[in-house]
């Protein structure tokens, strides 16, 4: 159980690789530019077709299915973006140019340019290549795809009234609009006058002009856009507002205008398209430009005083914040940081050795010398102040976009700041480090503080330091605050928040590998190194060890300072530490190999991650500290334990729990180390006497109280552990130990009793267990005295005597087997029965045989092991269904795991011992391969899956001497044929499955399990099952021969099989149900039709069907009429008895079955009978088919027998009816 | 708002250079533009507007701006310089009437503050045109040597012959490089 957890876990783990999916180039680029020219050719063709146009759609989607994988990496599509843009932008520009819009706008003379009549429409095809362009946007960055588009002056003004013309409803036209206005924004950047590319300007008019003015028009009226079309307007107002010849005319206007919405307009979408748009001139525009206009701007900042509505918008709040930083940085002067060249190199490679590259200019020509420019005493504005206050306090927002953009602008703002100012900034990040917090017994105690905030403060800590902002000497103070970050847990009820703190605290570490010397972080190195690799190998969330991972490699690379950091690199990196099972138990102790680090990996186990909220982080702890146990013992002793017992009975459950499996996990490492040598008991009395007391301490409550299932699982992997390590203990402290244990063994949890019973295989393995023991716990004569009132309970016993070692008390094993085969029995009082229970029974059966092993004939006599045998066949018959579906397959699969062990361990003691008569007789082993088959072409994939693995086993196992087959059976060849050895066979694939066995059938020695097999998968409910199993039966009987020859299989032979298969499974609907299922097929495919009668009676068929339909289970008498009508087809006398019971079901008592069967009665007659136009048929249809079913019984009786004569038969003499 | 992703995209921006081609007018910058992506340099007119070309070196992408350099679109060079981390200044070495009006707009480019930081190549065009100045005679005439806030290099070449091109276009991608980003 415990290794199926654990695999679930690295699956869990693993998901998160394989969602990002990466690439190292454009793979389908082939295929893309083979369907793009269609779209493109696709302009010239003027036959328009709705087919065409359903099949372009097609492409346009297949397209950008084709790029839209590479969001994640949209570099890659690079090498080919300009055969993708280009030839789409030349047909824009053809296609433009066709319109003339302007010509159109100017005859119009409209001022209202937006009206909305007369406007162009596109056609789809150029929609879609709009689409198409819009895709490309989206995936990689306007600002890389605009690059290709055409900007000459030419295009300025058919591409501006080109999108004038546009209708600007049309919501099937937005892609087109957005990527018309980023073109816009590139054709504006033209080096010239625009004024005078306007061919409406005048000389004589002011400064301003026509286009320009329009164009504004048309931005503004974008901004307010609902669409895509908002962000498209920021981006053309920004490059038109922030060129010289414009900005000196409108910009001033514009803020004007922007300021003024700001304040009054209450419409979210013009809001956050103005606010996008002066963030954007504010970043494009030159510094002395927009410096007059932030005194008009400077009240967008107080939005939120104004308009509280947006108060909780996160994108109004991001935008504010981010306009804050571009108002900051307009004030101040952009400055150089002259450390950017002396720290290290961008290229890991190169500091990692190969520096071979030189430039090849030569060195007299190149002046690499920078001199720092010398602050000129530039007086710092006032509203700075202000701005860091809003910046920091955006640190403190609830979202983290806000508290990101914050931190960004904080970093950007401190490096245009003189040294003592961004000093300043460092100490108000402190100041919110220590928010909340308060000395609790001289440490700092964390509970109160807002995760926000310690995220923002991380976040811009991060940032200062990436920009070489946080200067050295303050450095001894950010650790500190760093190193709590890096570990930074909060609980919260049931569970803890903190994981995006730690990210961002990785992100702190990851910077000062960029601003630092490797000689100022010397003094903290031991600190971070070890802080940074117990997140790396420890942490619970996979992206926090990968970051710090990231961090840690960084360091490596450009300081190199840290001990043995490319060891660690190379141990833990980005995949090496994604799964969490192997990062805890695998890659600690690879780390844990180095003195610096491994104390402080143990100490954090043994202090935090042993009482981390999550169990499987508190499980995954203590299995480390197991391992880490190995490489260094003392402190173990010393240290760690001292430190963990008194932890076992802390007041803190998860504590608690932690504590008892660590201390547990411990000492079992502890015993293997030591192995044979013992003396390590006598020289640690005291600490291994306090170890023994540990579960004797633990107050009562704890094993009552609401909840204790914890701590009782804790005590008893506890004990396990000590057990295995056969600790010294008193028979008062073992007598307590069994009673914990029983406690989790009577407790309904499966896990748990699986805990149990490792523990208690543990203890009687090495300190054995007495037989009035056995007889004390209720282990034997329970069921037989107290079955009902245990019941759930039982069935960890039943798992209990499995791990008896019976060599050391021979004398209990009749009686144990007995009761476990008593227990493997369905009950007959059916609230005893309990599939659990009956599956323990064989597991055990299963572990006492693997126990007893070479000796087994030595303690167990012929007669026990015949009994269980026999049990483990009727075993494999267990077909029991409750509301959770067929819970006998449980039995059935650890009937045949038991088979599978029993078996091969027989044969081999049988021939160990030929004088003696085998005990696995040749009888037995064919009735186990029958069985075997059997359920190897069941419905249930999983027993499939399980028959066929043992049966392989079997099959191919050779005897001790090597030579032989160790089972001689009967059909080797054509099972072997079936069953190639080196063949891999998917046997939850019906598909593959069923053709492959079929062939069995051949074997008679084991026909007739297979065909039961093959019956009831035709007749399952899973549709693939029925198709392949029903199709694949179908056709190896319509093959089957139907004279006899000697030695072939007939298909009187196969019908005689199902006979049997109806004989021995009489009544049993499931087994029957699908027989009748298949019958029908086989009657409609006129399959049996085609037996000599003189070879199979039918009528013996007949009867069985007849039997059957003695029922009120509505889907088997749909079958049985179904069938019913099939036999009509068969002969004279079987149509007419079929005819009478067919007749009888038209006025069952169901309304149902009398409905069904009318139309089979219908469908059957109107096809088999050859003279369709005569009176009798007419009379017939039209009473089978006029007729309510629904009316009561006594009325449609009346009605039924009218079609005795009409069919030809006699009028039944009735019994006198019950029915009313 | 992870480490991973900001450092997915800081590792991107860091693979990405942007340039920006100036000089007089008839220097030839689209020449070389157009050499080193490889393409045919018989027809260039002068540039009315601006190129943008898109190209690999050493691993990185270089987006390059070549804005014309003719007296009336010089006071729009400024619309470009946001972002850029080196300016390529390209000089018609064989033009010895125009080298004071060379130094003149080189000093006033310098003072811009949006390119305070950014390296500067300078390639003394036209090797190849009798009675053109050696690279050490340009050094003196532009004043090189009295440029202290950027890192600099001077290069002899022929846009023509394709000579000695990428010996510059490796200094300034390697030059770039090699300091550590933090300007966005």
């Amino acid at each position: 159980m415990q290794m199926e957890y654990e695999i679930l876990e690295k699956n869990e783990d693993f998901e998160d690789d394989t969602c990002v999916k990466s690439s190292s180039h454009f793979e389908q680029a082939s295929e893309f530019f083979s369907y793009l020219p269609i779209l493109l050719n696709s302009i010239d063709d003027n036959t328009d077709n709705g087919e065409k146009d359903v099949e372009q759609e097609r492409i346009l989607r297949k397209l950008i299915s084709l790029i839209d994988p590479y969001q994640e990496q949209p570099y890659l599509l690079d090498p080919h973006l300009e055969n993708m843009v280009k030839p789409i932008v030349d047909l824009f520009r053809i296609y433009i140019k066709s319109f003339n819009a302007q010509d159109l706008f100017f005859s119009r003379n409209s001022k209202d340019n937006l009206a909305k009549d007369n406007k162009i429409q596109m056609s789809n095809k150029i929609k879609r290549l709009f689409t198409l362009m819009y895709y490309l946007m989206k995936i990689r960055g306007y600002k890389t795809i605009v690059k290709f588009f055409s900007h000459e002056v030419s295009d300025l003004e058919p591409t501006y009234y080109f999108l004038v013309a546009l209708d600007s409803q049309d919501y099937t036209g937005w892609e087109a609009r957005y990527v018309l206005l980023i073109w816009l924004s590139l054709i504006c950047m033209i080096p010239f006058d625009l004024k005078t590319v306007d061919s409406l300007a005048d000389d004589t008019e002011g400064k301003k002009f026509p286009l320009m003015d329009h164009m504004i028009q048309l931005s503004k009226y974008y901004l307010k856009a609902t669409g895509k079309e908002r962000d498209g307007a920021a981006v053309l107002l920004s490059r038109l507002l922030t060129r010289r010849d414009i900005a000196e005319v409108y910009l001033a206007d514009y803020i004007q205008w922007a300021q003024g919405e700001v304040k009054d307009n209450k419409d979210v979408f013009t809001i956050t398209g103005i606010l996008t748009s002066l963030c954007a001139i504010y970043k494009l525009g030159q510094r002395q430009t927009l410096l007059p206009t932030l005194e008009i701007a400077w009240p967008c900042l107080s939005l939120l005083e104004d308009n509280k509505i947006f108060a909780n918008n996160t994108l109004v709040r991001k935008m504010l914040v981010k306009l804050a930083q571009r108002f900051g940085l307009c004030y101040l002067k952009p400055k150089v940081a002259a450390w950017r060249y002396k720290r290290g190199n961008r290229s890991l490679k190169d500091n990692l050795g190969d520096n071979s590259k030189t430039t090849s200019i030569d060195p007299l020509n190149i002046n690499q010398s920078l001199r720092e420019v010398v602050d000129d005493d530039d007086e710092i504005p006032h509203q700075i102040e202000e701005i860091i206050e809003i910046l920091l306090n955006g640190l403190r927002n609830k979202d983290t976009v806000v508290r990101w953009s914050a931190a960004k602008g904080l970093g950007r703002i401190a490096q245009r700041l003189p040294q003592e100012l961004a000093d300043d900034i460092i100490g108000s990040l402190f100041e919110l480090f220590s928010e909340n917090t308060y000395k609790h017994n001289d440490v700092l105690e964390l509970s109160a503080v807002s995760d926000h905030t310690w995220h923002g403060v991380c976040l811009a800590v991060a940032e200062l330091a990436r920009r070489g902002l946080l200067l050295p000497e303050r450095l001894s103070e950010v650790i500190p605050w760093v190193s709590k970050a890096l570990k930074f847990d909060l609980k919260r009820g049931t569970h803890s928040i903190g994981a995006h703190v730690r990210d961002a605290a990785c992100y702190v570490c990851w910077s000062f590998a960029r601003a630092y010397e490797p000689k100022v972080l010397a003094p903290h190195v031991a600190e971070l190194a070890n802080s940074l690799v117990v997140v790396s190998v420890f942490d619970r969330e996979v992206n926090v060890r990968r970051a710090s991972s990231a961090a840690f490699q960084e360091n490596v690379g450009r300081l190199g300072v840290f001990p043995h950091g490319i060891d660690i690199i190379t141990t833990a990196d980005y995949f090496t530490v994604g799964n969490r099972v192997n990062a805890f138990l695998e890659i600690s102790v690879k780390i844990a190999i180095f003195e610096e680090y491994k104390h402080h990996m143990i100490d954090h186990l043994r202090t935090i991650t042993i009482s981390n909220w999550d169990k499987r982080m508190r499980e995954l702890g203590a299995k480390a500290l197991h391992n880490l146990t190995r490489l260094d013992l003392d402190y173990m002793i010393n240290i760690v334990l001292p430190y963990l017992i008194p932890l076992a009975t802390s007041p803190d459950m998860d504590t608690r729990h932690g504590a008892l499996l660590a201390i547990g996990e411990i000492c079992l490492s502890w015993s293997l180390i030591k192995g044979n040598d013992k003396s390590w008991i006598e020289e640690h009395e005291p600490l291994i006497t306090r170890i023994s007391d540990i579960i004797e301490s633990l107050p009562d409550t704890l094993f009552t109280d609401f909840g204790s299932e914890v701590t009782v699982k804790a005590a008893v992997s506890h004990i396990a552990c000590l057990a295995k390590a056969n600790w010294p203990v008193t028979s008062e402290i073992m007598g307590n130990w069994k009673w914990v244990v029983r406690d989790l063994l009577t407790r309904k949890d499966e896990i748990g009793q699986e805990m149990a019973i490792d523990a208690l295989d543990a203890i009687i393995f090495h300190y054995g267990i007495e037989k009035k023991e056995i007889l004390k716990y209720p282990f034997i004569l329970f069921h037989i005295a107290s079955l009902l009132y245990l019941s759930k309970k039982i069935l960890g016993f039943v798992l209990a005597l499995g791990v008896i070692r019976y060599d050391k008390i021979p004398e209990c094993l009749e009686l144990c087997v007995d009761s476990l085969i008593l227990s493997s029995k369905l009950q007959e009082t059916k609230m005893w029965n309990d599939p659990e229970t009956r599956r323990n029974a064989f597991t055990s059966f299963t572990v006492i045989s693997k126990n007893l092993g070479e000796s087994f004939k030595t303690f167990c006599s012929k007669s026990i092991f015949d009994k269980m045998i026999e049990a483990a066949f009727i075993g494999l018959e267990d077909y029991s269904v409750d509301l959770r579906g067929d819970i006998g397959s449980w039995i059935r699969k650890a009937s045949m795991m038991y088979l599978g062990v029993i078996c091969p361990l027989m044969a081999r003691l049988d021939q160990k011992d030929p004088k003696c008569k085998p005990w696995l007789s040749d009888e037995l082993i064919k009735k186990v391969f029958g069985e075997l088959l059997k359920q190897s072409v069941e419905r249930i994939d999983k027993i499939r899956t399980c028959a066929g693995n043992i049966l392989t086993e079997l099959l191919y196992a050779k005897s001790d001497d090597g030579g032989n087959w160790l089972f001689d059976i009967t059909g080797r060849e054509v099972l072997q044929s079936i069953l190639p050895k080196d063949e891999e066979i998917h046997w939850i694939s019906p598909l593959e499955l069923y053709p492959r066995m079929i062939k069995l059938l051949a074997l008679p020695e084991y026909r007739l399990e297979a065909l039961t097999g093959f019956v009831i998968a035709a007749g399952g409910l899973t549709e693939s099952l029925i198709r392949h199993s029903s199709s694949t039966l179908l056709e190896y009987a319509s093959e089957l021969p139907n004279t006899s020859t000697p030695g072939t299989f007939t298909l009187s032979e196969f019908a005689n099989t199902l006979l049997e298969i109806f004989r021995k499974y009489e009544r049993q609907d499931r087994v029957v149900i699908p027989l009748l299922e298949v019958l029908d097929l086989l009657l409609e495919t006129e399959t049996l039709q085609k037996i000599d009668p003189n070879s199979f009676s039918f009528e013996d068929l007949f009867e069985c069907v007849k039997k059957e339909a003695r029922t009120r289970e509505i889907r088997k008498l749909d079958c049985c009429t179904r069938v019913f009508c099939g036999m009509t087809t068969l002969n004279e006398k079987l149509r007419n008895r079929s005819l009478y019971q067919l007749l009888s079901l038209l006025v069952h008592s169901f309304p149902k079955v009398r409905r069904l069967t009318a139309d089979q009665l219908y469908l059957t007659l109107t096809a088999s009978i050859e003279d369709e136009e005569s009176e009798e048929m007419l009379q017939i249809e039209d009473i089978l088919t006029n007729t309510d079913w629904n009316n009561p019984v006594p009325q449609l009786k009346e009605i039924r027998n009218q079609l005795y004569p009409l069919l030809g038969l006699n009028l039944p003499v009735f019994r006198s009816s019950t029915t009313s | 708002m992870g480490l991973l992703s900001i450092l997915r995209n800081i590792r991107q921006k860091e693979k990405e250079i942007r340039l920006l081609v100036l000089g007089l007018d008839n220097a030839g910058k689209t020449t070389i533009l157009k050499r080193l992506n490889g393409e045919d340099i018989n027809t260039i007119s002068p540039t009315l507007g601006f190129n943008i070309k898109t190209l690999e070196h050493n691993g990185f992408t270089l987006h390059v701006y070549d804005v014309g350099g003719q007296k009336s679109i010089r006071s729009y060079w400024r619309n470009y310089f946001e972002q850029t981390d080196g300016v390529i200044w390209v000089i018609d070495s064989a033009d010895r009437m125009r080298m004071e009006d060379c130094k003149r707009e080189l000093k006033a480019l310098l003072q811009e503050e949006r390119l305070a930081g950014a390296s500067l190549l300078l390639f003394a065009n036209k090797q190849d045109l009798p009675g053109a100045l050696a690279d050490k005679h340009i050094r003196e005439k532009l004043e090189l040597d009295s440029i202290v806030t950027h890192h600099w290099a001077i290069q002899a070449c022929s846009a023509v012959t394709g000579e000695n091109l990428l010996r510059g276009m490796d200094w300034v991608v390697e030059d770039i490089a090699s300091r550590i980003y933090s300007i966005e």
